[in-house]
This record gives C-alpha cells, structure tokens and sequence, in this order.
C-alpha cells in the first residue's frame, strides 16, 4: 500500500520530470505527495525562491493531491532519508541525475546513494530522452 | 623554551580552481598564512607531500579513488551543486590529503609541539564513497586512520559549523577514533543529531554537539567541557586532530554561529590539554578571508600556549537548551 510518496526538487530538468512521474502516480493511487527540496551549501537557506519553485509545482498538480512541501538545509540523500522517516513516506522518487551531477556512476548521484541506502522502496525516473537504441 | 608551531602548506601547490564566484577559493590559504604570521609565535614550516594510495584507501575505496581521478583527469567539472572541479583538482587533493601525514610525521620527530595544516580543497564531508560539500578527499580522516593503524587512539575533534558527516561515516564503527563535532542545526548536509552516537562496534565513540543559529562561543565551550571533554577522557586519546573549519564566526557568510577568534583560542587551548604535544590541526572551511585570518592566529598562538590580542571570546546568545540535550543523549547512550 502506498499512502505517501516523497519526491526530490532541485530545479533541475531531471527533478521536473521525476515530479511529473510522481504526481501521476500520486493522483492515481490516492496517495499524498511531499515535495523535497534540500539546500546545499551554496544557496541561502531561507531564499523565498525555493518556496516559490515549490509552489510552481505544487500548482501543476491534479486538484484535491496531498500536496507538501520540505524546505531544509541538506545533502538530498540525507534530507530525503530523514524526510521518509518524519512522514512515514512509502516511495521514495528522484530523477535519474540532479543538478550538475557527473556522469561518472563511480562517483555516486544522488540516485545511486539511496538505491544503496534506503531502506523503502526507490524510484529513479530516467532523463527524458534516453540513448538510442540499436 | 618557546613552544613551536609545525606548519604544513599546500599554497605552493594549489592547482583546484573552483570559480571566481565560488566561496571556497585559493584566497582561503593566503588568508590562513597571514594569520599563522601574524601570531608572533615560532613557525616550524615542513615539506608537504602527497598520500600514497595506500593511505587513501584506509579510507576511501578503491573505485571511489578511480571514478574521482578518472572525472579530473577527463577535465573536472561539478560533482554536485556545491563541488566544482578542475583538471588540477586531483593532484591537489592528494597533497591536501598528505598535508596532515607530514605535520604527523614532523612532530613525531620533534620539529615542534603542536601543527597547523593549511590546505584545500577541505575534506570532512567527502565520505568513503562520495565527494560533497566542497570537499574531495577526507583529509582528517587519512591521518587519523594512519595514526590508528599504528596503534594510537585518535580524538577528531571538529569545530567547523557544518557536521562532518564524511569523518563520522568513516570512523563510524571503528572504536579506535573517537568523533566529536560541534555544529549548527539545522544546517547543510543534515547529519550530526545528538542521538547519533556511533556504531555497534564503537558505542559512544561519535559525540556531536548540534548548536542553535546565534550560538556564542561560551556554549561552544559549555559543550566542550560538559560533553566532548568527558568523553575524551574516557577515551584517553593519544593524538587529537582538529577539523578546524572557521565558518562558525559571526562574520562567515555561510552559517549562523556566532563565534569570534578569541573563542577559536579558548577552544585550541582545551584540545592542547587532552593530548599535549600530539595535537595537528587541519584546515577547513572559513570563507571570510579577514574571520579566518584572525581566527587562524588565535588558533596559532593558542595551540602553543601564547596569549593572543585578538577578538575577545563571546557570550549571551543561545544554545544552553542543545548542550543540556547533548548531555541527556551522551547519558541515554551510557545506559544502553
């Protein structure tokens, strides 16, 4: 049973479009939908943009959606973890890679952290356009 | 005799370009040598050198180790939003990361009483696996897992005003290190609550100190002496190594603590007195060039016992709550 699913936001095209996937899935099985957004180092915590980014999400959404959304200074893999417990979260969903992320899977994104970590169940949306097939 | 201070410098060798906008800029080191000039105290400088892969991988794998190189070698770029790279950014850490090997080295042989390592990229966030948080290689943690791996019992003690989460992950378990961290909360990366107190297999050996915004530094000290000095001595370390980041001044543009560099003195001269003549500590963060300056010569004189005329401690701000928080859970954690 998935009540609640927990959604990485960074601003980036990626997070967009694990949102979008997220919220399809929200709509369609009842569940709510918590927005996470972790501030790293370099971004003022307490900028209304990271609100106002959430909201403009929150906005897209289908009416009546559980819509929440997490503000908090972090690393987003351990925002995310945190989260998941505080809520009782049953999905975690995040995109493939975030922000600025190397390509180098070696290094471990975001994604390949809490594949590695979490102890409920991942979702990894993949970017949207994927390498040819042959 | 006057007391002597062993300094270690990456400056000459300083190749990891991060961006003229970014905080964590090569000005830091120029800033921190001015101060360690500016504390009128004996300064015994000693070649850097580079970690062997061997050291590194006391602490870092293997593929870790190959991913980052291979990602600098191919050019740099960001690892995360917080951590650019550059081509020269391998070779740099490296060094940074021998940085605290040779002030090790250098004290074992008698150059002085006490070491400053001045380096970057900074280092207490990078974990096993993973670079974050500005920082590529754990410098405090290779040197740590070498002295423990030669049979001495470590204290890393961090006062930079984020956790370092990297430094707890790696000694997590390891009942020869014992992690003490004050920090502000909530902040970046999110890590260092005060139940988090270590591993099965090193119960107790991770104290951390989660401190308010505006925390002054008489909590700083509070939280020294009633938390992470008990602990040190039931430990009885043989080396304290100090992740000495100075972005908990008030002036630091990227926290809310409100420390001064008389504080950062008050807090060295409580660490020379755990481990007299076996204490080193590190650079890390710190991105007021003039706060960290100042807080580098406080620093200085203090780790050899000279007074210094520096900004006086601070007091009055909050965060006496988070120490007698810390207290309870250090106490839940004896009962277990």
């Amino acid at each position: 049973m998935i009540d609640t699913i927990a959604v990485g936001v960074d601003g980036s095209p990626e997070s967009r479009r694990a949102f979008e996937w997220a919220a399809g899935l929200a709509a369609g099985l009842g569940a709510g939908l918590v927005l996470v957004h972790a501030v790293g180092l370099l971004e003022h915590r307490d900028d209304p943009e990271h609100r106002i980014a959430a909201d403009r999400l929150r906005h897209l959404v289908a009416p009546g959606l559980l819509v929440e959304q997490v503000v908090r200074p972090g690393d987003p893999v351990v925002v995310l973890e945190a989260v998941a417990g505080e809520r009782h979260v049953d999905l975690l969903v995040v995109g493939a890679r975030g922000a600025g992320g190397p390509s180098n899977a070696l290094l471990g994104s975001t994604s390949s952290q809490l594949l590695r970590r979490s102890t409920i169940p991942v979702t990894v949306v993949p970017a949207a356009e994927g390498p040819e097939r042959g | 005799m006057t007391a002597e201070l062993v300094v270690v410098s990456t400056i000459a060798d300083d190749d990891h370009v991060t961006g003229a906008w970014h905080p964590e800029r090569p000005a830091r080191l120029q800033a921190a040598h001015d101060g360690l000039l500016g504390a009128g105290v004996d300064l015994r400088p000693v070649d850097v050198r580079d970690a062997t892969p061997a050291e590194l991988e006391r602490v870092h794998s293997p593929a870790y180790l190959r991913g980052l190189q291979q990602f600098v070698d191919s050019g740099g770029g960001d690892l995360d939003p917080d951590t650019p790279t550059s081509s020269g950014s391998w070779l740099t850490a490296v060094r940074s990361a021998g940085a605290g090997l040779a002030a090790i080295e250098a004290i074992r042989l008698g150059a002085g009483d006490a070491a400053f390592v001045v380096c970057r990229p900074p280092g207490h966030h990078a974990t096993a696996t993973r670079a974050m948080g500005f920082c590529l290689l754990n410098n405090v943690a290779v040197a740590a897992a070498s002295l423990a791996d030669q049979g001495e019992r470590v204290l890393v003690l961090d006062w930079d005003v984020h956790h370092g989460n990297g430094t707890q992950d790696i000694f997590w378990d390891d009942p020869r290190v014992l992690y003490a961290s004050m920090h502000e909360w909530p902040a970046y990366p999110g890590t260092g609550r005060a139940s988090e107190t270590g591993g099965p297999g090193a119960p107790g050996l991770t104290v951390n100190v989660p401190l308010p915004a505006g925390a002054t530094g008489d909590v700083a000290l509070r939280a020294f002496d009633e938390v992470i000095a008990p602990a040190a001595d039931a430990f009885r370390p043989s080396w304290v190594l100090i992740s000495a980041g100075f972005d908990a001044h008030r002036d630091d543009p990227l926290a809310g603590l409100a420390w001064s560099a008389g504080d950062f003195a008050d807090l060295a001269r409580r660490a020379l007195a755990l481990a007299p003549g076996r204490v080193v500590a590190l650079l890390e963060g710190g991105y007021d060039l003039a706060a960290l300056e100042g807080s580098v010569q406080a620093t200085a004189a203090a780790l050899v016992g000279e007074p210094t005329s520096t900004e006086p401690a601070t007091s009055g701000g909050p965060g006496g709550a988070a120490v007698v928080a810390a207290i309870e859970a250090r106490a839940r954690q004896q009962e277990r």
